[in-house]
C-alpha cells in the first residue's frame, strides 16, 4: 500500500494520501492540538448521472432524482438504520447528494473510530425492499416541495433550466414528485452497484486522528471490489443559453435574481492553476471592493446579499452573480457593461494585488476548520485537483494569469437572467 | 508548543470587560465587542441601523469601497456588524477575523492593524456635526428596509418569528429589532447617531480577543483610554420569564406556499441561572433536539408527515418551540403526533437508550464547538452573556451527565402550551 504525504510550507501543514488496497483513495489531514474530527465518505456519482453504461454493455436510463434517494435508502440496513448506530457513539451525522456527487459524513467528539466503523460499513451495505421504498416517497416529496417554496433555492434552479438546453443540471436534484414514483429496489440496486465501486469513492479524514488509525478501520472494513468502467452518458449540450431571461411569480417582499453565465467545457475538469486564476478574477470583478459592487450599491441596484459562484460538474461550468434586487434587469445589465470593458482594459494591476491578498486569506482561514478541509478535498478528488497546489497558484499568480483566464470565461452574450418576483 | 482555551476577563471601567483567549491552533485571529441593552421599542430600529453603518465606513476610510480596500490590503480581514436578540436583551456585535500574522507574506503586523480598524468603527464612526454620514445612511436605510423585506422571503425563517412575535406580545422579546418599515423610514441620520451615542453610555460592554500570539495588551489600552472619554451610566439588562402558558392562543396565516408550517411555543418554567437548565437541556434534545430524537424518529421518521420536525430550548427566555414542515392535509395528523410525543415525555416513557444519546448528542457538541475560532469565541461570549459563572465545555458536559430521567420528566411536567402558530395555503389552492 502506498502512503503519500503532502507538505505545504505556505499552509504550514501536511496531509496524507493513501492507496488502499480495497481501491479507494484516503486522505487524512490531522490538525494538532484538535479535540474532534470531521470523516466524508462520498461517491462521484449525483443526480446528473441518469445515463451511463458499465463495462461497455446496453445504455441504462434511471429515473430523475434517483441518486439522492439512494442516499436517503442508505441509511437502513437489514438490522436496524445507521442514525440509531450513531445515537450510541454521539456523532453527528448527515448526508447529501449534489449534481455531481453523494457523500455521507460525521464529526465526533469522542469514540472516532467506533463512528469510522459505522460509515464505511453502512455505506458499502445496501438494503432496499420494496415496502422500504416505499415509505421514502412521503418524505422526499415533502422535502422536494420544501425546496419548491425556497424562492432562493428556484432563482438559482432557473438560472440552470435557462442556460442549458440538453444537460440533466437543468433537473432538480431531488427528481420530481412523479419521477420518484417509478424508483423501484432494483433500480437502486442497480445504481449502488455501478456507481459505489470503492474505485469510483474517496474517504477524506481531517481532525484529531492520524493516518494509523484510520489504515487500522479502512484494513477491517473495506471490501475490496472488482474495478468496472462506468461511462456517464450525456447528450451534446449547445454552447448556447436555452433562454436568455426566466420568471418565476412567489411570495417574495423583494425580488431576488441570478445571472449565469455559461461556459465552454472541456473534456477535463480545469486545473488548479484555472481554478485558482478564476477566483481571484471573480474576487477583483465583484467582490465588495470592486468597482461592480460599489456602482451596483451606489445606484441601488443591489444590497449586501450580492455575491458570485461557480459551479462545476461533469459536462457544465457556468459563473452565476446575484441576490436580492428593486431591479433586477438593471442590474444584470450594470454587471454585462462591467465585464465587457473589463474585457477590454484587463484587470488594473492594483486591483489584482488586492484581491490575490484577499483570496490568500480567505484561503488559508479555510485551513482552520476540519468539515472545510475535509470537504474541498472530496471536491478536489473528483476534480483531479491537489489541494496545496491551488493554495501555490494563489500565491504565484501574475497579472497576466488572471488576464488569460478572464478570456477564456464571461462570454457577455452567452448568460441567462433569472428572476422571482412577487406576483403582479 | 500548543496552547489551547486559557481564557482571562477583566474589568477595564464602569460595566465594560476585556477577555482574552489564547489559542494558537488556528490560523485566524479575532476580536468581537458587544453592547447589550434591553430591548426598547423606541430605540431598537435606530441601534440596527447603527449596526448597519458601523462596519460600512469609518472617519478614516469613509466609504464602503475604501473601507473595502483597506480590508483586502489586510489579507481579506473581514469586519461586520449585526444585533441580535438574546432575551429581552438587544446586542449590538462588532467583530473582526483576520489572518494570523505568521501568515502575513510581506510581514505586516496584521491584528494589531484589524484592532485598529475595529476601534476606529466603533469610535471615530463616518460621522460629523451629531450624525452619520448622509450618504452612508441612506445606503444603510435601504439595506435595512431590505433586509425587513426579505424576511418573508424565506418562510421557514418568516414563520419562526411570526411564532416568536405573537407568543410573546406585549413582552420585550415580541419585539422586531429590525423593525417595521415606517419605523426604519422615520430614522434619520442624526437620530440613529443619537442613539448610537446613548448606547455607547448605558450599554453594557464586553470585548473579547481571540489570538495565537499577537499582543493584546495594546488592544485593552486603546478601549480602556477610548472608553475613559465617555461618561458611562450602563443599565441593567434582565430577562422576563413568564412560567406558565394561559389559554393556548392559536394563530393561522395563508400564503401561496406548498408546504404547511406548523409552529408551537412553549412556556418551560425554568431559565438562565436556574440550576435546573441543564435537565431541560436535555429534555428538549430528547424530545426533538437530534436526529435521535422522538420528534424525528416518530413523527418524521415512521409518521412520514413531516420533512422536518424539531424542538430548540432558548435557555436566556425560558421557552420552548417545535417547527415543523407538513403537507397540508396532514397538519391534524401532525399537531397530534407531536403533541403526543410531548405527552409521552410528562409520562416518563422514555428509555435510557433515548436520553444515552441525547446526552452524547449534546456532550460531542459540546466537544467540536471549540475546534474553530468561532466557535471558541462565541462559547466563552455565551458563558458571559448567559450564566452566573463561566464554564469549559467538559465543566457543562458534566452537568449535562449528571441528570436523571426523574429530573427529564420533572422538566417535561413543567411545560405549558402556549401558542400554535400555522402557516398555510389557501383552501382553493388545496391541489394535493
Amino acid at each position: 500500500m502506498d502512503i503519500r504525504t503532502v507538505e505545504s510550507s505556505i499552509v504550514k501543514d501536511k496531509y496524507y494520501v493513501i492507496d488502499h488496497s480495497s481501491g479507494l483513495t484516503i486522505y487524512v489531514y490531522p490538525k494538532p492540538g484538535y479535540n474532534s474530527s470531521y470523516a466524508i465518505f462520498g461517491t462521484n456519482y449525483g443526480s446528473v448521472n441518469t445515463r451511463f453504461k458499465v463495462d461497455g454493455g446496453e445504455e441504462i436510463v434511471t429515473p430523475d432524482g434517483i441518486a439522492h434517494y439512494l442516499e436517503h435508502k442508505m441509511f437502513e440496513s437489514e438490522d436496524g438504520d445507521a442514525f440509531a448506530r450513531y445515537a450510541k457513539t454521539g456523532a453527528n451525522a448527515n448526508a447529501y447528494t449534489s449534481f455531481e456527487k453523494t457523500c455521507y459524513l460525521f464529526s465526533c467528539g469522542d469514540h472516532f473510530e467506533e463512528s469510522l466503523e459505522i460509515l464505511l460499513d453502512f455505506v458499502q451495505s445496501p438494503y432496499f425492499t420494496a415496502e422500504t421504498v416505499a415509505k421514502e416517497q412521503g418524505i422526499i416529496g415533502q422535502e422536494i416541495k420544501m425546496y419548491d417554496d425556497s424562492p432562493s433555492w428556484r432563482v438559482m434552479f432557473n438560472t440552470l433550466v435557462g442556460m442549458y438546453q440538453k444537460h440533466p443540471v437543468r433537473v432538480d436534484i431531488a427528481g420530481t414528485v412523479e419521477s420518484i414514483a417509478e424508483i423501484t429496489a432494483e433500480k437502486l440496486y442497480q445504481c449502488y452497484n455501478s456507481f459505489y465501486n470503492l474505485h469510483n469513492m474517496v474517504l477524506c479524514v481531517a481532525g484529531n486522528v492520524t493516518a494509523e488509525q484510520v489504515l487500522k478501520i479502512a484494513d477491517k472494513l473495506l471490501k475490496p471490489n472488482e474495478k468496472h468502467d462506468v461511462e456517464p452518458i450525456f447528450e451534446d449540450e449547445p454552447y448556447e443559453v436555452g433562454q436568455e431571461y426566466v420568471e418565476q411569480t412567489f411570495a417574495v417582499n423583494i425580488p431576488m435574481f441570478d445571472l449565469g453565465f455559461k461556459e465552454k467545457v472541456g473534456a477535463e475538469p480545469i486545473t488548479s492553476q484555472q481554478a485558482a486564476y478564476n477566483d481571484i478574477l471573480l474576487y477583483a470583478l465583484a467582490s465588495p471592493s470592486s468597482r461592480l459592487y460599489n456602482d451596483l450599491l451606489n445606484s441601488e441596484l443591489i444590497n449586501d446579499t450580492f455575491g458570485y459562484e461557480r459551479l462545476e460538474g461533469p459536462g457544465y461550468a457556468a459563473i452565476l452573480f446575484g441576490g436580492e434586487s428593486r431591479e433586477p434587469k438593471k442590474a444584470a445589465e450594470v454587471i454585462k457593461k462591467h465585464i465587457a470593458e473589463l474585457k477590454q482594459s484587463g484587470v488594473p494591476q492594483e486591483e489584482f494585488e488586492r484581491a490575490k491578498r484577499a483570496v490568500y486569506g480567505s484561503v488559508i482561514s479555510d485551513f482552520n476548520s476540519n468539515d472545510s478541509i475535509a470537504n474541498v478535498m472530496v471536491d478536489m478528488h473528483f476534480e483531479q485537483r491537489e489541494l496545496f497546489s491551488y493554495v501555490d497558484a494563489i500565491a504565484n499568480a501574475t497579472l497576466e494569469d488572471i488576464n488569460a483566464r478572464l478570456d477564456e470565461v464571461l462570454d457577455v452574450n452567452n448568460c441567462t437572467l433569472s428572476v422571482v418576483t412577487a406576483e403582479k | 508548543m500548543i496552547i489551547l482555551n486559557s481564557f482571562k476577563r477583566e474589568k477595564i471601567g464602569n460595566g465594560i470587560f476585556f477577555s482574552t483567549i489564547l489559542d494558537n491552533r488556528f490560523k485566524t485571529c479575532r476580536i468581537t465587542v458587544i453592547l447589550r441593552t434591553e430591548i426598547d421599542d423606541k430605540k431598537s430600529s435606530a441601534y440596527s441601523a447603527a449596526a448597519e453603518l458601523l462596519t460600512r465606513s469609518t472617519k478614516e476610510y469613509p466609504t464602503f469601497l475604501e473601507l473595502s480596500r483597506r480590508l483586502d490590503s489586510l489579507y481579506g480581514t473581514e469586519i461586520s456588524s449585526g444585533c441580535s436578540k438574546i432575551g429581552d436583551t438587544q446586542v449590538l456585535r462588532i467583530s473582526g477575523v483576520c489572518i494570523d500574522d505568521r501568515y502575513s507574506l510581506d510581514g505586516e503586523p496584521i491584528y494589531a492593524e484589524m484592532a485598529k480598524l475595529i476601534c476606529s468603527a466603533i469610535f471615530e464612526p463616518n460621522a460629523e456635526n451629531g450624525a452619520f454620514s448622509e450618504a452612508e445612511f441612506k445606503q444603510a436605510q435601504r439595506q435595512l428596509i431590505d433586509n425587513i423585506d426579505a424576511q418573508f422571503n424565506d418562510k421557514r425563517i418568516y414563520a419562526k418569528r411570526r411564532l416568536q412575535e405573537l407568543m410573546c406580545e406585549g413582552e420585550k422579546y415580541g419585539i422586531s429589532l429590525v423593525g417595521t418599515k415606517e419605523k426604519a423610514q422615520s430614522l434619520t441620520a442624526k437620530s440613529v447617531y443619537e442613539a448610537y451615542e446613548e448606547l455607547l453610555k448605558t450599554a453594557k460592554v464586553e470585548v473579547l480577543c481571540l489570538t495565537g500570539s499577537s499582543d493584546t495588551e495594546s488592544v485593552k489600552e486603546i478601549f480602556t483610554r477610548e472608553f475613559a472619554k465617555i461618561d458611562r451610566a450602563p443599565l441593567d439588562c434582565s430577562t422576563d420569564v413568564i412560567k406558565k402558558a394561559g389559554k393556548t392562543r392559536e394563530f393561522t396565516e395563508t400564503y401561496d406556499v406548498t408546504q404547511s408550517k406548523l409552529l408551537m411555543g412553549f412556556r418551560t418554567d425554568c431559565a438562565e441561572p436556574s440550576k435546573d437548565v441543564p435537565a431541560e437541556n436535555l429534555m428538549c434534545a430528547v424530545l426533538g433536539g437530534t436526529a435521535h430524537s422522538k420528534l424525528f424518529n416518530n413523527v418524521r421518521e415512521k409518521l412520514s408527515v413531516c420533512y422536518y420536525c424539531s424542538s430548540v430550548y432558548d435557555s436566556v427566555k425560558g421557552i420552548m418551540q417545535i417547527e415543523s414542515g407538513v403537507q397540508k392535509e396532514n397538519i391534524e395528523r401532525a399537531k397530534t403526533a407531536i403533541l403526543n410525543e410531548v405527552e409521552q415525555m410528562k409520562q416518563g416513557n422514555i428509555t435510557d437508550e433515548e436520553i444515552e444519546s441525547a446526552k452524547l448528542s449534546i456532550t460531542n457538541s459540546y466537544t467540536t464547538v471549540t475546534d474553530t475560532s468561532a466557535g471558541t469565541l462565541g462559547w466563552y461570549l455565551s458563558q458571559i452573556m448567559f450564566g452566573e459563572e463561566i464554564l469549559t465545555p467538559e465543566e457543562k458536559a458534566q452537568k449535562i451527565n449528571g441528570v436523571t430521567k426523574e429530573m427529564i420528566v420533572k422538566a417535561a411536567n413543567k411545560l405549558s402550551l402556549d401558542t400554535i402558530y400555522l402557516l398555510t395555503s389557501e383552501d382553493k389552492e388545496d391541489e394535493n
